[in-house]
């Protein structure tokens, strides 16, 4: 028994040492993902070894916060889902400027103007239910339904404090609805607790059959044989512009640059695509199973350089109402 | 507003976590004490075996347990929901109490259990002789002598209750039941640097009490020790079971049942989710271990998996060492500052995990100012899980330097031998077993520790319990549960391998 476990534990320690220069990606994008494309990647660029940190966009952000005030970030490039964190960064002039060819054909609106970070993936916040539990005679049309008393009890979301995309989500639906629209859904016993997952899993179990949820999960449910199905609301799903951009303190920018034009490249984009995210450039497939962008794009709540000025300025704000109203 | 919150909440939510602190003592005070009676002093079916079994709960990671009652008392959909008194099945107070109480039962059931072995039975012999029933003789000789024991182990469950973040965390924010370990943890996520200033002056409070709550519990020990020094000591006699007559068979049914409850139905429903193809389909026909194998084809997995055991490993020997030798230090060499420092040691105990992230990050930062390279994240994960647990193994082993007569080292200091050689040729090949105990009971919870392996993590960072939470929060429940599964059965087998051994007869 110990001469297994003292075993176990030299390989451990000798399988994780090695002498290339390491590149470092943060990223939110989902464990599947990278598990699939890791080894392509390190594949076309042999000089170094290519690390994944992967976690929720909240969390890389505060790493990266947590690094910056004691010195620079490890990161090279960054990728997760918080569109207003980049413009933050790109303040404090942490991002390097890169105007990729790779992306020219990217949608602007989603982009950085000034050309520090590009939208890479959009995934898409709709609604979600269970189609056992909910007739589809019954089925909310829009966001503003689910404040009807039929809705009591029988709908969650993420929290807002924990995911990034919950957050955008919250910041839509309180400029367009205001605090009233929170304040209804709080007295209709709303949850809004954990991530996307957390909300898939209370529609699988019957314990909230509707919920706020992505696209993606609900895609990826279904593969599954889920009883779980995607609505668009009316009033306008929720794309959120996920980027993708070079940190400052990167040791190789000329390196960084071609691994971030390598994830504009039809392969990276497809297996992107292949988690149930759009993706940016018009020529790649919409997600199996899912509306083209086209004609999603109608029904998608707009973005503007403006909008996401104003919810980075109110950003510490809707946390706090969002408390107050829902949380407490 | 008191650091960002309203008072009224502050006081809600510390009222909340002071009555779940209170009702999880209770209970576990209850409970610990009958099984620490049934134990040791009836002749109830399977005895040996249910005491062995009733350490183990004491190794299961709340957050665990937490996620499995989620599945068994869903307000809608749960197969216990009946169980809990409101509308809200395990989310809430109750099912807050409930897992923490069936972890935390087992302080003062082995503190009771101690203080049963130590007790001389001989008393116990004289009131029956003197036409005592069972329970007189335990209302007016076992428990007056018992209740310093008892009232430490409560104390120890309450600050357990109240500085756990897991179980509040998956229990009660969903249905807006904040205790304050939560209610910090939001005001930190609230907002950047002020919300981090915010959490810390609430945890002020807390600590406020955790002090309170650590003196009372001191006070017991000292008054434990004048108790039961003078009829304590060589045992003449073994105890004389109780014969538990007709209620032979309720009485086993209760201590069966209550293992049941707390860790084999757990373990049962995290096991059918984590064979489930997906959440809410759980017929037999169609499991599946597709979700175990994704489980353990993470390569998130396999660092993690890495990270666990070095940090557990490695800390767990520091505690081990540092243990012996500061038990050695107050107990042997009645050293004041050791004694000082063993007693210090149950602040970051006491302390919610959140905070000691937090203050280790803030103190850490402070160090890289000066050049010192502090904010490696492996070391900051290892200093935080060696203050945190270590109180768990020194406690264990400064009682062991207590039991044991000190007849060998005197006889060898007679002869001559230095400290070191007292050390190493004595008290080491002595006390090995209790070493290796408590360097188990210090690997344990370091090996599934999720609350600040979440807050100091970061690239290359990954631990088990990090992972875990990713799985929970951004793959599927199955796979959650998968992973959740996998560590509730190591924590089980781990268990039961380092079970207390028979004591063997002390001449």
């Amino acid at each position: 028994m110990k001469y297994a476990l003292s075993i176990l534990f030299f390989t451990l320690i000798t399988s994780s040492c090695s002498n290339k220069p390491e590149f470092w990606i943060y990223t939110s994008l989902y464990k599947d993902t990278i598990n699939e494309i890791e080894p392509t990647l390190q594949k076309q660029f042999p000089n170094v070894k290519i690390q994944f940190y992967q976690g929720g966009s909240e969390t890389v952000a505060s790493k990266v916060n947590a690094e910056l005030t004691s010195g620079k970030t490890k990161a090279d490039l960054l990728i997760t889902s918080d569109p207003f964190w980049y413009v933050e960064m790109k303040k404090k002039g942490k991002l390097l400027k890169y105007e990729s060819a790779a992306a020219k054909h990217a949608p602007k609106s989603f982009s950085d103007p000034d050309g520090y970070f590009e939208v890479n993936r959009i995934p898409v916040m709709v609604l979600g239910y269970h189609s056992e539990a909910i007739k589809p005679e019954e089925l909310p049309r829009t966001w503003k339904e689910l404040t009807e008393s039929k809705w009591k009890d029988k709908v969650s979301m993420g929290d807002p404090l924990q995911s990034g995309t919950n957050f955008t989500t919250a910041a839509f639906l309180s400029d367009r609805y205001g605090w009233d629209f929170f304040k209804k859904l709080r007295s209709q016993n709303l949850i809004a607790a954990g991530g996307n997952s957390s909300v898939l899993n209370r529609i699988e179990t019957k314990e909230r059959p509707v919920g706020v949820l992505l696209l993606e999960n609900i895609l990826k449910a279904m593969k599954k044989n889920s009883p779980v199905r995607p609505l668009y609301p009316t009033d306008g799903v929720i794309a959120i512009p996920s980027p993708i951009a070079i940190t400052s303190d990167t040791k190789d920018p000329e390196l960084a640059k071609q691994i971030y034009d390598w994830f504009f490249s039809d392969y990276a984009q497809n297996e992107i695509v292949k988690s149930g995210m759009y993706s940016p450039l018009p020529h790649i497939a919409p997600p199996q199973g899912a509306p083209d962008w086209s004609n999603l794009k109608q029904r998608a709540m707009p973005w503007s350089e403006a909008f996401r000025q104003k919810i980075l300025d109110k950003r510490a704000e809707i946390k706090q109402k969002f408390t107050e109203v829902v949380l407490r | 507003m008191i650091f960002g919150v309203s008072q009224d909440l502050v006081i809600e939510v510390l009222l909340r976590t002071l009555s779940i602190g209170a009702v999880v003592s209770l209970i576990s005070g209850a409970l610990g004490m009958s099984l620490a009676w049934i134990v040791t002093r009836t002749q109830v079916p399977g005895k040996k075996q249910l005491n062995i079994l009733l350490s183990v709960p004491y190794a299961l990671p709340c957050f665990l347990l937490a996620m499995a009652w989620i599945v068994l008392g869903n307000p809608q959909v749960g197969i216990l929901k009946e169980l809990f008194p409101t509308e809200h099945g395990s989310y809430g107070f109750w099912g807050i109490c409930l897992v923490l109480s069936s972890v935390a039962f087992a302080f003062p059931f082995f503190e009771i259990r101690a203080g049963f072995d130590k007790l001389d039975p001989a008393l116990e012999e004289a009131g029956r002789m003197s036409g005592a029933g069972p329970l007189k003789v335990f209302t007016s000789i076992s428990f007056p002598l018992l209740w310093p024991s008892l009232l430490n182990g409560m104390c120890l469950s309450f600050l357990f209750a109240v500085s756990s973040f897991g179980a509040p965390a998956l229990l009660g924010m969903p249905v807006r039941s904040l205790v304050m370990t939560t209610l910090i943890y939001s005001q930190i996520r609230v907002g950047g640097i002020n919300g981090i200033q915010d959490g810390l002056g609430l945890s002020l409070i807390l600590l406020i009490v955790a002090i309170a709550v650590l003196a009372l519990a001191w006070l017991m020990n000292v008054l434990q020790k004048k108790k039961m020094g003078p009829i304590t000591g060589t045992k003449s006699s073994r105890p004389s079971l109780v014969n538990l007559g007709a209620f032979k068979w309720p009485v086993a049914f209760f201590a069966w049942g209550y293992f049941f409850v707390v860790v084999v139905l757990p373990w049962i429903a995290l096991g059918i989710s984590a064979l489930a193809p997906i959440a809410g389909d759980y017929s037999i026909s169609s499991w599946t271990l597709k979700n175990l194998h994704y489980v353990f084809s993470l390569s998130d997995f396999k660092e993690a998996l890495f990270n666990s055991i070095v940090l557990s490993f490695s800390m767990a020997t520091v505690i081990a060492l540092v243990g012996f030798l500061l038990g050695f230090a107050s107990v042997r060499k009645k050293q004041k500052w050791a004694s000082v420092l063993l007693e210090l040691l149950n602040l970051p105990f006491s302390m919610p995990g959140t905070v000691l992230a937090i203050l280790i990050i803030v103190s850490a930062s402070f160090l890289v100012q000066f050049g010192i390279p502090a904010d490696q994240i492996l070391l900051m994960m290892a200093v935080a899980y060696g203050l945190k647990y270590a109180a768990v193994g020194t406690r264990s082993l400064t009682q062991a330097f207590h039991q044991i007569h000190p007849a060998l080292e005197e006889s060898a200091r007679v002869c001559g031998a230095k400290t070191g050689t007292l050390l190493r040729t004595i008290w080491f090949p002595l006390l090995k077993k209790n070493i290796t105990a408590c360097w188990m009971l210090a690997a344990l919870p370091m090996f599934t520790e999720l609350t600040m392996s979440i807050l100091l993590t970061g690239p290359g960072g990954a631990t088990l319990g990090t992972v875990l939470f990713e799985l929970q929060e951004y793959a599927d429940q199955p796979s959650a549960a998968s992973l959740a599964w996998i560590l509730l059965s190591v924590a089980m087998i781990i268990a039961w391998l380092t079970r207390p051994k028979e004591k063997e007869e002390k001449s």
